[in-house]
């Protein structure tokens, strides 16, 4: 691994390691460029700092640092502390992931042109076109080894997909399948295959899903051009007289603060801390924070429709046993306005063992009814409904008036609503799937709302035009051309599909695009 | 009967609770009988209730709004028993006790701590059918990952 001195103002700083600047820091030093990544989280080992403990490890990987939430969206009454579940460690929220990469649809770049103007929502179409983006989702394909790619066999099918199967197919869904799963079904890429322990959520024992945790970073560190200093919690961005940045202060996981100089900054560091890492970077020049003359920063959240059907059987199920997302229904996904709202979702299965399902079944439930599920835990199925919400400018990270985190910046609070678009798509979401599950035999269906968002999209937005967004097409900014966004904060819309595949596609676009600007020194 | 009662509550299953403790065992009883009602499990037995409680005294021991909440609350639930304590009354009884008490923030300590601690134990586990850590085992891939065998044939 490199080492270079805080001084350096040669170096591409990326802020954070996940999919987004785990896989920019990779394609950057592989291309020579030095880069200089910086992750809040710790570094663990995943062969022995991972155990299949539901919540030892949601202990272990989840971002803590405090944060409110507001609005009218249940998150905020059932989890008023969590708004989102993810991840604060070196490869960010790839290591909770479930391996889902499915290719967002044609139109769902388009979504202003194709849905209309919906009131109340903020529409816009993404600078790009899936024309533009389909060779770098195929090397993200092809990077991460997704199953029913590049000649990579699908994952079988466990007890919890078979159940969705068989419903879905009485139903006449045509549109049913394992997935396209970052996840080996062989062993490739040096990483082995999957052995369906079901703790994907709890990160992978066996490193068979993809995470840059043991993929991207190893990989750039190899190279002699990247290094990663973990327990590095970046504060602020500073930027010269010129307004270009030039430096992030960190802190360096023992209280004290560092600031390393920087060629360019590259920020990755989810939908909620970047958009608050901007804004707590303002300055007399940029009132606002950086980035942010269109006051775009931190709007337009979104975090898929969201909600979880649970189908209770006769027979046994034993849904964890297995992959977390193994297979889903694609028909829903499709843009079909007879359905009585715009854009469309994915049913995919989602698996929770026994402590999860308690607090999750029916956040704050409690009693006979309650109890009566969690009796029939193992005779239980589950899937998720991942669908398109519109993004809403009211819908945002603010800076929080008044609470401040242990640094004296103030925390990020993320406020929601539900659009009447939302609604009705998440209860058609929640009728189509307890349709499917009483054609396979359900006794009993229950539906249950949103956990704390793991897809969290669209606050530092990409637009053709300056006054509607953050960012352009390749992730730079426009009001500072070496200060980029390379996580799915980036997101114009949120399309029907898991973002990880998304967000690693323009993360290799990204590094093309910067690199040959850095080589030119155009940067 | 009060002395009495509150001799004759201090004998619980699982002994006395510690020397110097914050809440007794006759308080961990009662939030133990509590708990039952919070999450009803035919399969499970006193004692896994009585362990879903337990960890409620550390809160206590360090946190003295939780403290005051939890005796203030135990108090409640004897009260509502009166003149009889609340685990010498029919369980039947006791549920509209504790539904009484539903929107408080004991209530919500009680329920939030056991909704986690209930369906944490090992022992719940095996009773609930929930199989725990697989890769002990190399996962489930030869162990009835894909085993089911009673949906009905798709046309």
């Amino acid at each position: 691994m490199a080492k270079f001195e805080l001084t350096d103002d040669t170096v591409v700083v990326v802020i954070g390691s996940g999919a987004g600047g785990g896989t920019l820091s990779n394609e950057l030093a592989q291309k020579g460029v030095k880069v200089l990544c910086l992750e809040a989280g710790p570094r663990l080992d995943y062969t022995e700092d991972f155990v299949n403990d539901e919540w030892e490890m949601f202990d272990r990987l989840t971002w803590h640092d405090e944060r409110t939430s507001s609005g009218s969206w249940k998150v905020a009454k059932d989890f008023p502390d969590l708004p989102a579940w993810i991840c604060k460690t070196v490869g960010g929220s790839t290591t909770h992931w479930a391996g889902a990469s499915l290719r967002f649809q044609e139109h769902e770049f388009r979504t202003r042109s194709e849905y209309g103007d919906i009131a109340g929502a903020n529409l816009l179409d993404w600078p790009l076109t899936l024309e533009e983006l389909a060779p770098y989702y195929d090397k993200a394909e092809d990077k991460m080894g997704v199953t029913r790619t590049h000649g990579i066999p699908g994952l079988p099918g466990n007890n919890n997909f078979k159940v969705l199967e068989a419903g879905a197919r009485k139903l006449g869904y045509k549109t049913v399948h394992t997935g396209r799963m970052a996840i080996n079904s062989e062993p490739r890429d040096g990483r082995t295959s999957c052995r369906q322990l079901g703790f994907c959520f709890q990160g992978c024992k066996m490193g068979a899903k993809w995470s840059t945790l043991y993929t991207e970073i190893p990989k750039a560190e190899a190279t002699g051009n990247f290094e990663l200093r973990s327990d590095a919690h970046v504060l602020k961005i500073e930027h010269n007289e010129a307004g270009k940045v030039s430096a992030v202060v960190y802190d360096d996981g023992s209280g004290k603060l560092l600031r390393q100089k920087a060629r360019v900054v590259c920020v990755a560091g989810n939908s909620i801390e970047s958009p608050r890492l901007l804004l707590n970077s303002a300055s007399n020049l940029y009132r606002d924070g950086l980035a942010n003359s269109s006051g775009q920063v931190g709007r337009n959240y979104m975090r898929h429709t969201s909600g979880t059907v649970f189908g209770v059987f006769e027979k046994p199920v034993n849904m964890y046993r297995g992959t977390t997302m193994a297979g889903l229904v694609g028909d829903e996904a499709r843009h079909d306005p007879s359905r009585g709202f715009s854009g469309g979702y994915e049913l995919e299965t989602v698996a929770l063992g026994l402590p999860l399902y308690g607090s999750f079944l029916e956040p704050g439930g409690w009693g006979k009814d309650i109890a009566w599920f969690i009796d029939r835990y193992d005779h239980t199925a589950a899937m998720w409904v991942v669908g398109e919400d519109m993004p809403q400018a009211s819908n945002r990270i603010t800076l929080h008036k008044k609470k401040k985190d242990r640094f004296g910046l103030p925390i990020p609070n993320v406020h929601y609503d539900d659009h009447e678009n939302d609604t009705a798509m998440r209860n058609h979401g929640y009728a189509q799937g307890t349709r499917i599950y009483e054609a396979a035999g359900a006794i009993k269906v229950k539906a249950a709302p949103p956990f704390p968002s793991t897809h969290n999209m669209g606050t530092n937005r990409m637009s053709a035009k300056a006054q509607d967004g953050v960012v352009n097409q390749w992730g730079q900014s426009h009001d500072i051309d070496n200060l980029f966004i390379s996580d799915g904060s980036q997101f114009t819309t949120s399309g029907a599909e898991n973002p990880t595949l998304t967000i690693v596609t323009l993360a290799i676009r990204q590094a093309d695009y910067l690199s040959s600007r850095l080589k030119m020194n155009e940067i | 009967m009060g002395g009495g009662a509150a001799i004759t509550a201090g004998l619980s299953i699982s002994g006395c609770a510690e020397p110097g403790a914050v809440l007794d065992g006759a308080a961990l009883d009662t939030l133990a009988a509590m708990s039952h009602h919070l999450y009803p499990h035919d399969r499970l037995d006193e004692a896994h209730y009585r362990t879903s409680i337990e960890g409620l005294e550390e809160k206590a021991r360090l946190n003295s709004d939780i403290r005051s909440q939890l005796i203030a609350g135990v108090k409640a639930l004897n009260s509502g028993a009166s003149p009889s304590g609340f685990t010498d009354i029919d369980p039947a009884d006791q549920f509209p006790i504790v539904e009484s008490l539903e929107g408080s923030d004991f209530f919500e300590t009680v329920r939030s701590h056991v909704v986690v601690s209930l369906y944490q134990d090992k022992r719940v586990w095996e009773k609930l059918g929930y199989e725990g850590p697989s890769f002990p085992f190399g996962g489930y891939l030869e162990r009835g990952f894909d085993d089911i065998d009673w949906l009905p044939k798709t046309s």
